[in-house]
């Protein structure tokens, strides 16, 4: 099924258009050119290269009126309080992409650091985001331009230069109804430290479209879990952009396990010699979920490092999609630039389909990939089974070990237990 | 270092098959209408059901639009203003080779052709006895037929008498269409239809000739054959048609090779080639490439735009091997279909691009029967302002139990300017199948360069040394006469590389 002209213009019709008096000048520009790029990008279809292996039909069949502002009401701390990682530190929540104060906990933070809402930051200090939206365009991300045009709220966090925030900063997007646009900016000054936890999750059928901005100053370290544990009868796409300068580190693991169909797409840039950026990602579906996870390595500056781990596991019938791109500018000398994906298939009706790509344009870089797809290894549940594990323990442990090659390095360890803790929970209830 | 002079010296290395051949034509007025196709086909004597397959690709070709997602970008073609039909001036049987057009046997004596091959080619009366004398002997080195087609029609075919002993056609396109119509009814199209894409259905409506082999059940071909193409006229596309049909059991091993004379307009090259492999047959397709690669400055080449697909019944195995060294843009995926359980498909392939050339090649291997395996290895080598992207699909469908692949992809990048992609896209809808992709990116490492230097190599001769060891898995998959070209051919177009 391909999207037509008149589809984009009935899905966009769903958002009234965002312009208000109180908000800069600026902003209500961007939001007409953010909408507007929107409607001449149109609805991907799967002929669009980038999208050709997931289909966002079914989005279309679905009613995204706004959420009521009292949908919010209804939801307790009790219902939330799960979902966080168990780790101290102050925590924002977003119910349907409008801050939840009553839910939020942000108290106790050293000098050098903010963490406020965006709708905060636009009243008091319009100028600050002003330089997040001039490439509002997002050609090639019809729906960070939809985000961009549409959001309401969303999380600020800034730090000053020579800023170090130890505990984990939590954002959790929770969503009940219609579609929300939460929006996150981290900016981290120079020599800077952060650490941020993304959580998306929610209840019943909607849609979640999510931006997330990281600029890190020279010598920076941020360090992001993005967590996608969305009602799996929901719609995530969600582009999570990172901005980098000289010998500034970027770590990013990034876990999807919920949504109908679920999509996030990684668009980093090193902009600044000897920039550093990691990227761990596992994909876990089951049921017939479908979810994509779509990268962009841009190495604009010399020596500079990217990983890119990525580990899927596919049961029933679900479809996990991997693209990764890394791009070797002109200059860009002695990169060192991986990129690995490994999926396994659980099932006679599980799909894969990847695409690690390389496009390099400069001679003296080691530049690698690597892509493999297959099933459990015979000998090793041989191995097991002989030592008496029944065959479903086994499966389990072994998928497990797969899995768990992701979230394993991460330091924090009530984090890396947290993480483990729903990767484990995924696999158990099947094997 | 000398690096920077060498490459410089790389850059301006001249065209080696550059030359016109002023040879009388016989071409119809530029331009594509119904007309264009009724003329070609009239032209060629083609039988009614002939012209109704071309006239039912010319009316798809009307309804699509040219594909734009492909890396090298170009201007629009103007599909009006190219010559569909150009021949050499219709043949005459001469007594002795003195009577040939001179122009056409200095073009042969440029190529590399034997002199008894090239009366044969020509056409000469005497050229028949020497072909008998000619069959292969034990211990003797095989002959190669050849069958040579100039930029559109084919100018001769050799050895057909010795390969009819053995009930294997070897012909022009257009002579099987004629004499075998069964047979091309029954596999043309079968694997590249005319709705297969812009290119395939553009080449189904204007085809001039082409080869047409078939090879009877169980019989091993006794010889290499092997077709030669030239693009000679001026504003003329090629349009070559080949099928090679293998019965069950048989073998056969096809040669293709290609030059074009300069010319400053970009000349367009759309082929279809198909393969089709009965159970347990195996065909082993290899391709030197040499088209006109344009100037340094990027004018003037050959757009290479080539549908290339073989399908493998039960136990049959299909090789695709290419040494992509010519033309201003290769664009081109030799595919195996693997439909039979057991079939193998195989991919190996040498792209060099330098100055502005810029190749997307690479291959599809679509798994549909059990334990069918594919192994692709792709070598691309990128100097000056080359540009090459490998492009290569892994399709596994559902019920392709056991069914294996293994990609490897490497890129050698010379000099800064250059550039180097790899694409894969690894579809897989079966837990049992085993997919690896490998690829990576380098350039020829100072160290090797020092150890050879330390042993007495020149600079360049070490680089085309380790050039040649880079591409060894894919050059030893080449019929030896082949091989050798091919190494002199990179080795030529490396002349003065050190990177």
């Amino acid at each position: 099924m391909t999207a037509t002209a008149t589809d984009t213009e009935a899905f966009l019709e769903q958002f009234p258009a965002i312009a208000s008096g109180n908000a800069p000048l600026w902003l209500n520009k961007a939001r007409k050119a953010a909408r507007d790029s929107f409607a001449s990008q149109g609805l991907p279809t799967i002929h669009d290269e980038e999208w050709r292996h997931t289909n966002i039909a079914p989005l279309l069949k679905t009613s995204l009126a706004p959420a009521p502002i009292s949908a919010a009401a209804a939801i307790q701390d009790a219902r939330l309080a799960p979902l966080f990682a168990p780790v101290d530190g102050p925590r924002m929540v977003f119910i349907n992409g409008r801050y939840a104060p009553r839910l939020s906990k942000v108290t106790a933070l050293p000098a050098g650091v903010q963490v406020k809402a965006l709708s905060e930051i636009l009243l008091k200090h319009p100028g600050k985001l002003e330089h997040s939206f001039t490439d509002v365009l997002c050609l090639g991300h019809p729906f960070a331009a939809l985000n961009a045009a549409q959001f309401e709220d969303g999380a600020y966090i800034e730090l000053d230069a020579k800023a170090v925030f130890e505990q984990p900063i939590q954002i959790l997007h929770y969503a009940t109804v219609g579609a929300s646009f939460p929006r996150t900016v981290i900016v981290a000054g120079e020599s800077a430290r952060a650490r941020v936890i993304e959580i998306f999750a929610g209840e019943g059928a909607y849609f979640c479209n999510a931006s997330t901005e990281i600029g890190a100053d020279k010598n920076a370290s941020v360090e992001l879990s993005r967590i996608q544990r969305e009602s799996e009868t929901a719609f995530h796409t969600g582009l999570l952009q990172t901005r980098q300068a000289r010998d500034s580190r970027v770590a990013v693991q990034s876990l999807a396990l919920g949504g109908a169909i679920a999509r996030v797409e990684f668009d980093s840039r090193l902009n600044g010699p000897g920039a550093e950026i990691n990227l761990a990602g596992l994909y876990l579906g089951h049921g017939k979920q479908h979810l994509d996870q779509h990268i962009v390595v841009d190495h604009a500056q010399p020596r500079g490092t990217s990983r890119q781990f990525f580990r899927g596991v596919m049961d029933e019938k679900s479809r996990g999609v991997f693209s990764g791109k890394v791009i070797v500018r002109p200059g860009a000398q002695k990169t060192d630039a991986q990129q690995q994906n490994n999926n396994l298939l659980l099932s006679d009706d599980a799909v894969v389909d990847t695409k690690p790509q390389l496009e390099i344009y400069a001679d003296d870089v080691k530049c690698s990939h690597g892509a493999t797809s297959g099933k459990l290894d015979a000998e090793a549940l041989f191995f097991l089974r002989s030592r008496g594990l029944s065959a479903r323990d086994a499966r389990a442990l072994l998928t497990l070990a797969f899995a768990g090659e992701v979230v394993g390095s991460i330091k924090d360890e009530s984090l890396r237990g947290y993480l483990e803790s729903l990767v484990t929970n995924r696999l158990k209830t099947k094997n | 270092m000398a690096a920077d002079s060498n490459l410089q010296a790389l850059t301006e290395q001249e065209y080696k098959y550059g030359f016109v051949t002023d040879i009388a034509t016989d071409a119809v007025p530029a331009g594509l209408n119904e007309n264009i196709v009724r003329l070609i086909s009239g032209k060629k004597n083609e039988p009614e059901w002939m012209l109704q397959l071309r006239l039912k690709s010319y009316r798809h070709w009307l309804t699509m639009t040219p594909p734009d997602w492909q890396k090298p970008k170009f201007p629009p073609i103007d599909y009006q203003a190219i010559v569909y039909y150009s021949a050499p001036k219709p043949k005459q049987e001469y007594e002795s080779l003195d009577q040939v057009d001179p122009e056409l046997l200095a073009t042969f004596e440029k190529l590399g052709i034997s002199l008894d091959e090239q009366k044969r080619l020509a056409g000469v009366k005497g050229g028949l006895d020497s072909e008998k004398t000619a069959s292969p002997m034990p211990g003797q080195t095989p002959k190669i037929a050849v069958d040579a087609v100039f930029d559109s029609v084919s100018v001769a075919t050799t050895f057909q008498a010795t390969l009819k002993e053995q009930g294997i056609i070897f012909c022009s396109m257009s002579e099987a269409i004629r004499e075998h119509p069964e047979l091309v009814k029954k596999h043309l199209g079968s694997v590249v239809p005319h709705t297969d894409n812009f290119y395939a259905a553009l080449n189904g409506a204007v085809f001039t000739d082409g080869s047409f082999c078939y090879i009877p059940k169980g019989v091993r071909c006794p010889m290499e054959l092997s077709t030669y193409f030239r693009i000679n006229a001026a504003g003329t596309g090629q349009f070559e048609r080949t099928l090679i049909v293998a019965e069950e059991g048989a073998y056969v091993s096809y040669l293709e090779g290609c030059t074009a004379p300069k010319r400053d307009e970009n000349q367009l090259h759309a082929a279809v080639v198909e393969l089709v492999a009965m159970d347990n047959a195996t065909i082993k397709y290899s391709t030197v490439q040499n088209w006109y690669p344009g100037d340094k400055e990027g004018r003037g080449g050959v757009f290479n735009f080539v549908t290339k697909r073989g399908l493998c019944h039960k136990g049959a195995k299909i090789s695709w091997t290419q040494v992509e060294t010519g033309s201003a843009i290769t664009w081109k995926y030799p595919s195996c279909i693997l439909k039979g359980d057991n079939s193998v498909g195989e991919f190996y392939s040498v792209a060099m691009t330098r100055d502005r050339q810029m190749a997307d090649t690479g291959t599809k291997m679509i798994h549909i029967g059990k334990n069918t395996k594919s192994t692709i290895i792709s070598k691309g080598i990128s100097a000056g302002k080359g540009d090459q992207t490998y492009r290569g699909q892994v399709k596994i469908f559902k019920g392709a139990t056991g069914a294996r692949n293994y990609s490897q992809c490497d890129s050698l990048l010379l000099g800064d300017k250059c550039g180097a992609h790899t694409v894969p896209y690894i579809e897989s809808a079966n837990p049992g199948a085993v997919v690896e992709h490998e690829a990576s990116t380098s350039k020829i490492s100072d160290d090797q360069v020092f150890f050879l230097r330390s042993r007495g190599l020149s600079e360049e001769d070490a680089v085309n040394m380790i050039v040649n060891g880079f591409c060894k898995d894919v050059l030893r998959e080449l019929p030896m006469e082949f091989a050798v070209e091919a190494q002199k051919l990179l080795g030529m177009k490396l002349e003065g590389a050190v990177g």
